[in-house]
């Protein structure tokens, strides 16, 4: 069988995953001992008590946050390192399946982006369909911050008594999964303001805040939160022990066609201006992939991009899929429920055209 | 009040029939702290002290309970009994069995304990018979949370593994809160915690928790059964969480999207022809 078009596929999986990550407590019991791992490489979340798993996250700024002062007192670094250890192990056992491809194909949040982008293009909105070279080099170390400043940094001052303890975990008090997949579970005892104190304050109007700020942006950019994922930085540690991968083998042509890096949800430019001169495959897995496969999709050169499993091709770029793909694409950029588009403010920019299914 | 906080599961023992012989497990007070069950961190006392209250013929038998479904025998100390850290995590059961020719009196309790992990799901324990007459919860919070006041929870009462439709509860709490409650036709209680604490102070961590308790009894061939279950409970984080402004909060952000997304220019990577 011929697969038509990857990205339904992948939709049919995240939609699966979608309803087992955020629902699947009915299967696998609602203890935290029931679920499927306690260190998803996804932002599933722990605080939905519907769900079957949830990520590596909360236990790792929980196991550094209370952990580090203890070690520290009692000098017993393994009773600190273990936890940490189990919490990777099992993170990385699960990742070297998948790789990237937990974003691109598991993830809930991202899923869920992607539904609001759909729904904000199919409503008529502008679609920015990618950000600004500059843009996107402002936002990539961000993810990096997230990670080393709120999963490790700040849960690591809290336990030696530099910050509050407030500060034990504090990406989950603004991490967006924990709002989403709270309310799609059918409550909204995560959309608060806390105000038991001025760091809970601070934390809890910074996560609804992001929230409410990446539901609109997703409207119209495609992935917002996912540029700033921690779980991505995380990703990106460990991408090259993972058995899944996009490799490259581009030519000349790539300078000049770029529809590659036009179809990217993550705006990864390198897709089109690496790897255009070289005699073999290279891995172009880069730190902001998920995996997803629509740069394979769009390109048009036959083998020149592919998703590779233990270096065996997975999907391969093919000028015959590329020709249905794009006309397929068409078609359901052509279907919109309204045309509520608003000129962008800045004279240089023009209305978008579709290219998100 | 403080007398009434003080001498309730006394009280209370005394309010029952007297043949039922009501055993209750509680903390015992000057630790209540230990019993933040796994929220609390930090330096932890070497075990959890809990006092069985009621009226005692004799040494009643006490057996911990660990998520794997093995046991201990614990001794009681007075009336005292200190449950110390089995190497593993999760919930344990404690429970306090006192039998005679014509009553059989049992006490439950599930405390959480730190440890390895114990690779259990307590839905493992709570499906293992620990009396005849048992008041079971369907479910217990889940790890990280803990029993909260205006939250509803679920138990079921099962008298030789059959749930019991329409058999008299009594509910207690430490705050002087009592109900007298039936399970439905299917042998479940339905129950939303009170929130009759004196005073509450903002913030999870700064209030101490109350006890409530379940009770029921039961006669069969003569015998009297009759179980307790006994747990702490916290007051709702709805005290000093605002939803509607955490909705507001959201809105605001949504809308600066909406302006952010206005800013934002069409890029194209493709060169134009
Ligand atoms: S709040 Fe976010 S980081 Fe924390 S458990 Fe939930 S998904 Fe994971
Ligand atoms: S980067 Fe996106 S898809 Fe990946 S874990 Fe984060 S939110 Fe999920
Ligand atoms: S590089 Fe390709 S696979 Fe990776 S995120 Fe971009 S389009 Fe998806």
């Amino acid at each position: 069988m011929t697969l038509t078009n990857l990205t339904l596929l992948r939709r049919a999986v995240q939609l699966l995953a979608f309803v087992f990550l955020v629902y699947g407590a009915a299967v696998m019991g609602v203890y935290a001992a029931d679920k499927l791992s306690g260190a998803l490489p996804s932002l599933a979340c722990a605080y939905d008590e519907k769900g079957a798993d949830y990520c590596a996250l909360i236990p790792l700024q929980h196991q550094v946050g209370h952990g580090l002062g203890r070690a520290m007192d009692s000098g017993n670094w393994l009773m600190f390192f273990l936890p940490i250890l189990t919490t990777l192990g099992t993170f990385l056992l699960m990742f070297v399946v998948l790789n990237k491809a937990f974003c691109g194909w598991i993830c809930p949040l991202g899923f869920f982006q992607e539904v609001v982008h759909l729904i904000g293009q199919k409503l008529g909105l502008r679609n920015v369909n990618r950000l600004s070279d500059s843009w996107v080099d402002k936002l990539r170390p961000v993810k990096w911050l997230m990670l080393g400043v709120l999963v490790f940094g700040l849960p690591a001052l809290s336990s030696l008594g530099f910050v509050s303890k407030e500060l034990g975990d504090p990406f989950c008090k603004i991490c967006p999964s924990r709002i989403m997949t709270t309310l799609v579970s059918g409550t909204n005892e995560q959309l608060y303001v806390d105000t038991a104190s001025y760091p809970y304050m601070a934390l809890s109007v910074i996560g609804d805040f992001l929230f409410g700020l990446m539901v609109a942006m997703a409207l119209t950019l495609r992935q917002p939160f996912c540029r700033i994922c921690p779980l991505l930085a995380m990703h990106a540690l460990f991408r090259k022990l993972g058995m899944a991968r996009l490799v490259k083998q581009g030519s000349a042509r790539c300078d000049k066609c770029g529809l590659c890096a036009q179809a990217c949800p993550m705006d990864i430019r390198e897709l089109q201006t690496d790897f255009n001169d070289t005699d073999k495959p290279q891995d172009i897995t880069l730190a902001d992939c998920t995996l997803c496969g629509r740069c394979v999709e769009f390109c048009p050169d036959k083998d020149v991009l592919q998703i590779r499993y233990l270096n065996l091709p997975l999907f391969s770029a093919d000028p015959q899929y590329f020709k249905q793909r794009n006309k397929a694409q068409k078609s359901w950029d052509k279907i919109s429920i309204t045309d509520l588009t608003v000129r962008p403010v800045t004279k240089a920019a023009k209305p978008g055209k579709g290219g998100s299914a | 009040m403080k007398l009434l906080r003080t001498c309730w599961p006394v009280l209370l023992a005394l309010y029952l029939p007297a043949a039922q012989a009501q055993l209750i497990w509680q903390p015992v007070a000057a630790a209540s702290d230990a019993h933040r069950g796994h929220g609390g961190h930090g330096k932890r006392p070497a075990g959890k002290p809990f006092q069985l209250q009621g009226e005692m013929s004799g040494q009643p038998e006490i057996v911990l309970y660990q998520p794997d479904l093995s046991s201990q025998p614990l001794i009681l100390a007075g009336n005292q009994v200190s449950v110390r850290s089995t190497g593993v995590n999760n919930y344990h059961a404690l429970v306090a069995r006192q039998t005679t020719a014509t009553t059989e009196s049992v006490a439950i309790r599930y405390v959480y304990l730190n440890g390895k992990p114990s690779g259990h799901s307590p839905s493992e324990l709570l499906a293992q018979p620990l009396s005849r007459l048992e008041i079971v919860p369907a479910p217990l919070p889940r790890e990280h949370r803990r029993y909260e006041s205006r939250k509803s929870y679920r138990f079921e009462v099962r008298f030789d593994q059959q749930l019991m439709p329409q058999q008299p509860i009594m509910f207690s709490t430490q705050a002087g809160t009592r109900l007298d409650l039936l399970t439905d036709d299917n042998g479940i209680l339905a129950l939303v915690l009170p929130e009759d604490f004196a005073e509450i102070k903002k913030g999870r961590r700064n209030n101490r928790p109350l006890e409530w308790q379940l009770t029921t009894y039961i006669r069969d061939q003569g015998v009297l059964f009759n179980t307790s279950l006994s747990a702490p409970y916290h007051p709702s984080p709805a005290n000093w969480q605002r939803y509607g402004l955490g909705l507001a909060v959201a809105i605001l952000g949504f809308g600066v999207g909406l302006g952010v997304n206005r800013r934002l220019p069409v890029q194209s990577r493709r060169k134009a022809k």
